[in-house]
């Protein structure tokens, strides 16, 4: 490997690290965001345990705030990603961006990843709530299997979220397109109703969605319930399927946006 | 032995004669309201020689954003070409934005909670720039653009003239050898732009080859050693600022302080013997009517004929200026 070539990488990972850590900064200071993350899965879990509990279903406590963890994990990385285009787009920094010699998935990535950060605490923050509102025991079946499954899980999602957040480079109006899919995915990937009960050609989605596999890894290390390490298996699978349709599709976005003048505000 | 020395030669030659800047019938459209295909670019062609600074001057909505965008590949031309040292914007982006310095003008284009430091560090590290040179390098930068000192400050307590020395710090992170500047001075007080100028000439300048659009005449005229004049997506002059300065020899120019003036009025006066061209610049209240003509013939009575029934509140006459040259440019009758 020459110089030249180590520079670029080394300078690739100081971007993300750099960038990164200036996103989280900024989300954290945001308060819209700290409710995403932290405030609405709690709100879920209160609301999931007392609907468990009226019914009198047997789903173990620990599952239930992990599906209300991962719900508002989705909606921070979903909204998260498009909002940070868009905020890009506002600031005039979307062009100054792509005039770099690097891909826009690099500019990009770092917020993808900074939203789905924002939802670890969301999740640690819903366990903790459980914990102490709902006696729920913080005891994991696999603590291992779960520490690798957390990383993996706002991996995967992250770039579920930057995928579709890559239509914010063409469109500047896509803030309703990434609204339309907050609810559908939590439906399809088993937040809210086990999948079972979805109907046949639905499940075929579910399985293409790493929330529906990130949820099986982390209830599945936590409570022991199937098995956690496949569906980490195809969380990684899903985030590389996802990697490569992200860069193909920003690649063909930035030429539309070029095309369409649409990097510029208006 | 010799025939590498030749291959060699004959690739330094090449490298002489590939310009900077080279764009060739260069247009594009944006569609209008109503389905309208507007031109914000129609035909242009233009050069850029190495170690050049050339001026793109026009007025508002001439198209010179437009040009400038297509030379920093973020907007695409709808036909025609452009290249940077030889590297197509449309085929090669990525070779060019390596060569390029963007500095885009304007209040926005940083991350305003970020300070001075961070918004470099961020590009240096988009840039390529090796890690053991970024530090000593932002340094220089900041220091030459007389930001040392400011520099931990977050970018969003920044005056509007220290924002555009930072656009400019940043332009220049990874030393391009083409720059291309928009507007630079829009919005910066007088003495803030002066200095903005002497900036521009002796630190963007330094060897580099320049683009830089304007809708200052003076401001092109101090810098540039030759000036695009465009109106309407064309490019209507082409010269040295004293070439341009020449097209108004000979010519004096009759001020009439009025109100009340129209479009039709001023095409009446276009259409007088003697007058050359009629600028028309609006005041809060009160009009100011520029009209040029040739010294031989004396156009104040049929000019004040013209605009009888109006209240005139002041006349003068007076030898064409720079920037008379340039309105007499943008404002002879359109073709
Ligand atoms: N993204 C866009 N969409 C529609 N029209 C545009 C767009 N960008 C520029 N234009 C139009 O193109 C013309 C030239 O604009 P511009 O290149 O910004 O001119 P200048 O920089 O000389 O003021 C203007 O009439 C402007 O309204
Ligand atoms: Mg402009």
């Amino acid at each position: 490997m020459t110089a030249g070539r180590l520079d670029r990488l080394g300078t690739s990972a100081g971007f993300l690290a750099r960038a990164w850590r200036y996103e989280m900064r900024q989300l954290i200071r945001t308060r819209l965001y700290v409710f995403l993350a932290i405030l609405l899965p709690l709100i879920f879990a209160s609301m999931a345990f007392y609907m468990f509990r009226g019914s009198g279903k047997q789903d173990a406590p620990m599952s239930v705030a992990l599906s209300a963890a991962l719900m508002g994990m989705w909606s921070s990385t979903l909204l998260g990603s498009g909002n940070a285009i868009t905020r890009l787009r506002l600031m005039q920094l979307l062009e100054p961006l792509v005039a770099s010699p690097r891909s826009t998935f690099l500019v990009t990535l770092p917020f993808a990843i900074a939203t789905s950060s924002l939802g670890v605490y969301g999740l640690l923050v819903t366990l903790g709530w459980s914990a102490v509102l709902f006696d729920m025991p913080l005891h994991l079946e696999h603590p291992m299997l779960f520490f690798v499954a957390v990383p993996v899980t706002v991996v995967a999602l992250g770039m579920l979220g930057l995928l579709m957040a890559s239509a914010f480079i063409l469109y500047p109006t896509a803030q309703s397109l990434a609204n339309f899919f907050e609810f559908p995915v939590w439906m399809l990937s088993g937040m809210l109703v086990p999948i079972s009960t979805l109907p046949d050609p639905v499940q075929k989605i579910s399985y293409l969605l790493a929330p529906t596999w990130g949820v099986k890894a982390l209830t599945g290390a936590a409570v022991g319930n199937g098995s956690a390490a496949e569906a980490i298996g195809m969380c990684l699978l899903l985030t590389c399927v996802y990697l490569a349709i992200t860069l193909l599709l920003q690649r063909r976005f930035e030429w539309l946006a070029r095309s369409s003048g649409t990097l510029a505000l208006q | 032995m010799p025939s590498d020395l030749e291959g060699r030669e004959v690739q330094m030659l090449d490298s002489i004669a590939t310009p900077a800047i080279a764009i060739d019938d260069l247009t594009r459209t944006f569609k209008g309201p109503q389905g309208r295909v507007k031109h914000a670019i129609n035909g242009l062609s233009l050069r850029v020689e190495r170690g050049e600074m050339v001026g793109l001057l026009g007025p508002n909505g001439a198209g010179k954003t437009s040009t400038a965008k297509i030379l920093m590949t973020v907007l695409l031309p709808t036909s025609g070409k452009a290249g940077i040292l030889g590297h197509d914007v449309v085929r090669d982006p990525q070779t060019a934005r390596r060569v390029t310095g963007v500095i885009l003008g304007g209040d926005a284009g940083l991350y305003a909670r970020l300070t001075a430091v961070d918004n470099l560090l961020l590009f240096a590290d988009l840039y390529g720039i090796p890690y053991r040179e970024q530090k000593p390098r932002i340094r220089d930068l900041l220091d030459m653009v007389g930001l040392l000192g400011n520099e931990r400050k977050r970018v969003e307590s920044f005056s509007r003239g220290m924002k555009q020395r930072l656009h400019i710090a940043r332009g220049l992170l990874h030393d391009p050898d083409v720059v291309i500047l928009d507007e630079p001075s829009n919005g910066i007080d007088p003495v803030g732009a002066r200095e903005l100028r002497a900036l521009i000439r002796e630190q963007v300048r330094d060897g580099r080859s320049v683009l830089l659009t304007t809708h200052y005449m003076f401001e092109a005229d101090e810098l540039c050693d030759r000036v695009a004049v465009m109106r309407d997506g064309t490019k209507i002059a082409e010269g040295t600022p004293d070439s341009l300065k020449k097209q108004t020899d000979g010519q004096v120019v009759l001020t009439v302080t009025v109100s009340g003036v129209g479009e039709d009025h001023v095409g009446r006066l276009r259409a007088l013997p003697g007058v050359r061209s009629v600028g028309l610049t609006e005041h809060g209240g009160s009009q100011t009517l520029d009209v040029h003509s040739g010294q031989e013939t004396d156009v104040t009575a049929a000019v004040l004929a013209e605009l009888r029934g109006l209240s005139v509140i002041q006349v003068s006459k007076r030898e064409p200026t720079l920037e008379d040259a340039y309105v007499s440019l943008i404002s002879q009758d359109r073709r």
